[in-house]
């Protein structure tokens, strides 16, 4: 028992020492250096009038984003689940690919689609990004309901109809995981700069924006910011609240999805195509239109191959260390006593919803130094801190969710057993895992492929991920050319997932 | 003559390549209890899901009261409006809501006025005896207790038949015999038609007017026990 | 298998860092000459300038490519990050106000070039931080299908005139270009007259977008008959044979908006020596004539390099004289001031 808690001490401190380098260090250090300076910036930049509508804009914004993409992609999960759909993995393939689409490209199509002045409003950036986010609470509700032990459910069909069960049964089981799903759609969401800017919507990741790129003043950016967190720290308290401690231990279903939801399916398949046309075709077919207007794909394609090595390479090995540091602030954060595990919870949503350019700077700030920190500067390494300073955070939140469902009785029975810290969390508790460790690695995949905020700032010299090539190339491009490299760059995403998506499926036929 | 509460005919049912119910028929008289015996995997939790309509038989027929609710591979009425009563092996305690509110879940799924739920529930709690225990989660209750919990949400919407899949098989001895004539009184207070599946031949003895033996997804036995039919004439 | 990728994980992280630190691209500063330059005129113009400096000096370049339009926050910040431990030698920018803020920020160091003779004396710093060469223009599109080259405003301040309501486009003027734009105006027609005419533009109804590839398309579609842009924008138009004309606008009264690109020296640069050879070369009639000949159609500064097609020589119209440190000295307050009046 003692050599057990020995290696668990070590295995979270360093675990945690290198969260405090990779993620706390660099905003720390802004924060430090900017406020620091003589005579700091005025906070009265906060009180001037502005300040109100940024605030109500930020928060309609993430909350009515979070909103609609968990109305329409936590049905769809469900649906994923529980009904019997035909060609189940290409639907579901296709109804996540929204969210490998890069948002201001997207809200170019509907711009082109159709402009009234409706477009340029709150209402429109909340739906564009609805569109584009939902499929992350569709997976996580997908996830959930799959862990829900079937017999649970069987027990409520035969004493209620199917939509009574999925409302007083089903749903309150998955909540905790489709609440912390649009939590993270509401980060994302106000984290976004491309849409709201695209869309004229004022809100505090545009403004902070222009503090730096229209007037360089690093510390009026850092105290625009906070209001921001300010945002995000009341709606994880209030998410944290909303939960309370439902979250409830479930075995996986052993019986696949109960026969009784056979008759959801037509409905079921006209919904999912319905999101799919306006989601994924219709923006898709819009912007291919103005690609094949356009002349220019072939130069800026041509010549990327470096760039698309360079990034896939670069974000799966991100994704790796992301996932084996977040695992062990997880495991940490579910494991602790419940005032902590809600602290953490709050503190990773912060530091998750940090406007990209300040943890860019904070990170030049520490890591561009003579020594050994220096040493790393200018080198590809610098992707990686960048990947693990943006990403580790939201691995983090998604595993400590998925490590709560794992019972703690199991690992007290290894421990009794014998068995060491490690052996046990290695033996018992990952392979329980699995499911949430391999969702957690592909969204940070997916993530550190399409950042380019940080990247763009502590790239070294002469070397360029795919967004940074394809954002250089397009940056007064003909729209048609903007198209065309978005399609571009969504489709070398794409690509790689599909095919894994399409191993994984063949897998599971036995 | 009043039509059997339960009827299996000719009913056949595969899992790919696995045989579960082979040519089943069966029929349980009202107010008996029926246990069906035989080892794991021979078929008999299988009849107790086809009966309560979580799995459709691929040929066959099943009525429950004269009226057919499933045939030649389609379920014809589903499971929450066939009125059985169902005990799992694991249970499947609901574990988002008490003893009280589970039981207000299953009254609500009925047509039981909301002034009356209460009543019932109460009733129920009485009859399995843990009225005390009415507002607590199930992990706050003991093994025995869980059991009797699910045995009160089973039988709190007086379904026409009880469906238990081994209920007792994971407590220990002495408390397994508490359960086991518990169940004894409580199927012959209510007069409950009653489907027990079980590999143990103590819980046959207990509780069996009949005792249907399975294997390999066939009827190989059925014996009428006469000492119990007798008692109760 | 699982735990096996497990424990694969410590050791990967300890290899990959440290293996990536050896991917240092000057790590082999022994044998190959390196330089490194940041670059915020668009990369489809300066890359090939950049190659075939390689291929003349045989020195690499490692260039950082990045733009001053709305969507980055761009290299200044980065360069003013990086300033305690400089990694770039060479700053190239697409226009002037971010080179002088950078100088006013310490971040760059004096030089005075051999190829600067010849550049005219208002586009290089007095002090050296910056010299000006291959410049851009600021001028007025408008669609030739909806407006008669006659009827074409003349002058900026035209815009504001009722008869173009809902029918003027211009970009954010707090990025890019266009604020350099708005600041010098600022700079030169006073606070009062620019405040007056922003106002009565946003009473016209003015649709402030997205950069000024969005102006040129808005112009081009018809959805916009006239819009605020540069060169090389509408160049791209033009040579696409869209319906797009331009005017060089206030020709008569300020004079012509004139944008040089900008290199500078960075202070405490790794390689100041291919850095200084560098930017001699950035500031050759070749590379001016290369910069001319590409789509970007910039009009060279020294004299008697052949000009861009499209685009009339810089001897032939009357540039805004302008103050470059005194505009950028403005950019702050006119962002400030055009946030509130156009609402952005």
């Amino acid at each position: 028992m003692w050599r057990s808690q020995r290696s668990r001490t070590i295995v979270i401190g360093v675990a945690f020492a290198a969260f405090v380098v990779c993620c706390v260090l660099p905003i720390a250090y802004l924060v430090a250096t900017t406020l620091g300076a003589a005579g700091g910036p005025s906070a009265a930049i906060l009180l001037d009038s502005r300040q109100r509508g940024l605030l109500s804009n930020t928060a309609l914004l993430g909350v009515g984003a979070a909103v609609v993409a968990t109305a329409i992609g936590a049905p769809l999960g469900v649906a994923l689940a529980r009904v019997p759909l035909r060609r189940k993995a290409l639907l579901r393939l296709i109804a996540a690919a929204p969210v490998l689409l890069p948002p201001y490209v997207v809200a170019l199509a509907w711009i082109y689609l159709g402009v009234s002045e409706w477009t340029y409003s709150i209402p429109a950036a909340v739906l564009i990004l609805g569109l584009l986010l939902y499929p992350i609470s569709m997976l996580a509700t997908e996830a959930a309901m799959r862990r829900v032990e079937g017999r649970l459910e069987e027990a409520a069909l035969i004493v209620a109809p199917p939509r009574r069960v999925l409302r007083r049964i089903t749903l309150p089981l998955v909540a905790p995981s489709i609440v912390a799903a649009a939590l993270i759609i509401f980060v994302l969401a106000i984290s976004e700069f491309g849409v709201p800017g695209l869309l004229r919507v004022r809100v505090y990741t545009t403004e902070v924006f222009t503090a730096f790129a229209a007037l360089y003043d690093f510390s009026r950016a850092v105290v625009l910011a906070v209001p921001l967190l300010v945002v995000c720290a009341v709606v994880a308290v209030v998410a944290a609240v909303l939960l309370g401690e439902r979250l409830v231990v479930t075995r996986r279903s052993s019986s696949g999805s109960p026969v009784v939801f056979g008759g959801w399916r037509r409905p079921a398949e006209v919904a999912m195509v319905g999101v799919i046309a306006t989601a994924v075709v219709l923006p898709v077919l819009v912007l291919g239109r103005e690609a094949l207007a356009g002349r220019s794909l072939p130069a800026a394609v041509a010549g990327s191959a470096a760039a698309i090595v360079n990034s896939l390479s670069l974000a799966a090995m991100g994704a790796t260390l992301v996932v084996a540091l977040a695992l062990w602030l997880g495991l940490a954060q579910a494991r602790a006593r419940r005032a902590y595990r809600r602290a953490a919870q709050v503190v990773l949503v912060l530091l998750f919803a940090v406007p990209s350019t300040i943890v860019g700077i904070g990170l030049i700030g520490v890591w561009n130094r003579p020594g050994f920190f220096g040493a790393l500067y200018g080198t590809d390494a610098m992707f990686l801190l960048a990947y693990l300073a943006r990403f580790v955070p939201v691995a983090a939140l998604i595993l400590a969710a998925t490590a709560q469902t794992v019972s703690v009785s199991q690992e007290e029975a290894a421990a009794a057993g014998g068995a060491g810290w490690l052996r046990t969390i290695g033996g018992i508790v990952l392979p329980q895992m699995h499911v949430g460790i391999a969702a957690a690695w592909v969204v940070a995949f997916v993530l550190a492929f399409g950042e380019l905020g940080v990247s763009i700032l502590v790239a070294p010299p002469g070397e360029a991920t795919l967004p940074i090539r394809v954002y250089t190339m397009i940056a007064n491009a003909p729209s048609s050319q903007v198209a065309a490299l978005a399609l571009f760059q969504s489709l070398v995403i794409f690509t790689p997932l599909a095919a894994f998506a399409a191993a994984a499926s063949l897998r599971k036929v036995p | 003559m009043k039509a059997a509460p339960v009827a299996l005919t000719n009913v056949s049912k595969r899992f790919s390549t696995h045989v579960a119910l082979d040519d089943v028929s069966l029929a349980v008289t009202a107010g008996r209890a029926v246990v069906i015996l035989g080892p794991s995997g021979c078929g008999k939790t299988t009849l107790l899901r086809i009966i309560a309509g979580l799995e459709v038989p691929e040929t066959g027929q099943v009525t429950l009261d004269g009226r057919t609710v499933s045939a030649a591979g389609r379920a014809l009425v589903p499971p929450h409006e066939r009125r059985v009563g169902f005990v799992f092996q694991d249970l499947a305690l609901w574990p988002h809501l008490t003893v009280l509110q589970s039981l207000d879940f299953v009254l609500g799924s009925t047509e039981t006025a909301p002034g009356e739920r209460g009543r019932r529930a109460q009733e129920a709690l009485a009859l399995v005896r843990i009225e005390q225990f009415s507002g607590r989660y199930p992990h706050e209750l003991s093994g025995g207790e869980q059991q009797r919990a699910a045995l009160a949400r089973a039988i709190v919407g007086e379904p026409r038949v009880l469906l238990l899949d081994e209920p007792f098989s994971s407590l220990d001895e002495e408390l397994r015999a508490d359960l086991r004539s518990e169940l004894a009184r409580l199927q012959r207070t209510l007069d409950l038609t009653t489907v027990y599946v079980t590999h143990d031949r103590d819980d046959a003895a207990a509780l069996a007017d009949s005792v249907v033996e399975m294997r390999a997804g066939r009827i190989v036995a059925i014996h009428h026990d006469r000492s119990r039919t007798q008692d109760r004439a | 298998m699982r735990l096996f990728a497990h424990r694969l994980i410590v050791p990967v992280l300890v290899v990959v860092l440290p293996g990536m630190a050896c991917r240092r691209p000057d790590s082999g500063a022994g044998e190959t000459r390196t330089v490194t330059i940041y670059v915020s005129t668009d990369r489809v113009f300066s890359e090939p300038v950049l190659r075939e400096y390689e291929r003349r000096s045989g020195v690499t370049v490692n260039p950082v490519y990045d733009t001053e339009e709305t969507k980055s926050t761009g290299l200044a910040n980065r360069l003013v990050a990086e300033r305690s431990r400089p990694q770039a030698d060479v700053f190239w920018s697409n226009e002037p106000v971010r080179t002088v803020v950078l100088k006013s920020r310490n971040v760059l160091a004096p030089y005075t070039s051999p190829s600067a003779d010849g550049i005219p004396s208002g586009l290089v710093d007095p002090d050296g931080y910056w010299t000006g060469f291959s410049a851009r223009m600021r001028v007025i599109a408008y669609n030739t299908k909806l407006v008669m080259p006659a009827e074409a405003p003349t002058s900026v301040f035209d815009l504001a005139d009722p008869k173009w309501r809902g029918q003027v486009a211009i970009a954010d003027p707090r990025f890019g270009s266009t604020s350099f734009h708005v600041a010098a105006l600022y700079a030169m027609a006073g606070d009062q007259k620019m405040d007056n005419f922003f106002r009565r533009l946003k009473e016209n109804g003015v649709r402030v977008v997205d950069g000024n590839s969005v102006v040129r398309d808005l112009v081009v579609r018809g959805e916009a008959k006239v819009g605020l842009t540069d060169t090389d924008d509408v160049n791209v138009a033009l040579e696409d044979g869209q319906p797009i004309a331009m005017v060089l606008p206030d020709r008569e009264g300020l004079g012509v908006p004139v944008m040089p690109n900008m290199v500078s020296l960075i202070a405490g640069a790794p390689h100041p020596v291919e850095g200084r050879l560098l930017i001699d070369y950035l500031l050759s009639a070749d590379v001016e004539r290369q910069l001319a000949q590409s789509e970007a159609v910039q009009i060279p500064l020294h004299r008697g390099v052949q000009g861009p097609r499209n685009m009339p020589p810089i001897d032939t119209f009357k540039p805004m004289t302008l103050d470059y440190a005194a505009a950028a000295a403005r950019v702050d307050d006119v962002t400030n001031r055009l946030a509130a009046i156009l609402g952005l």
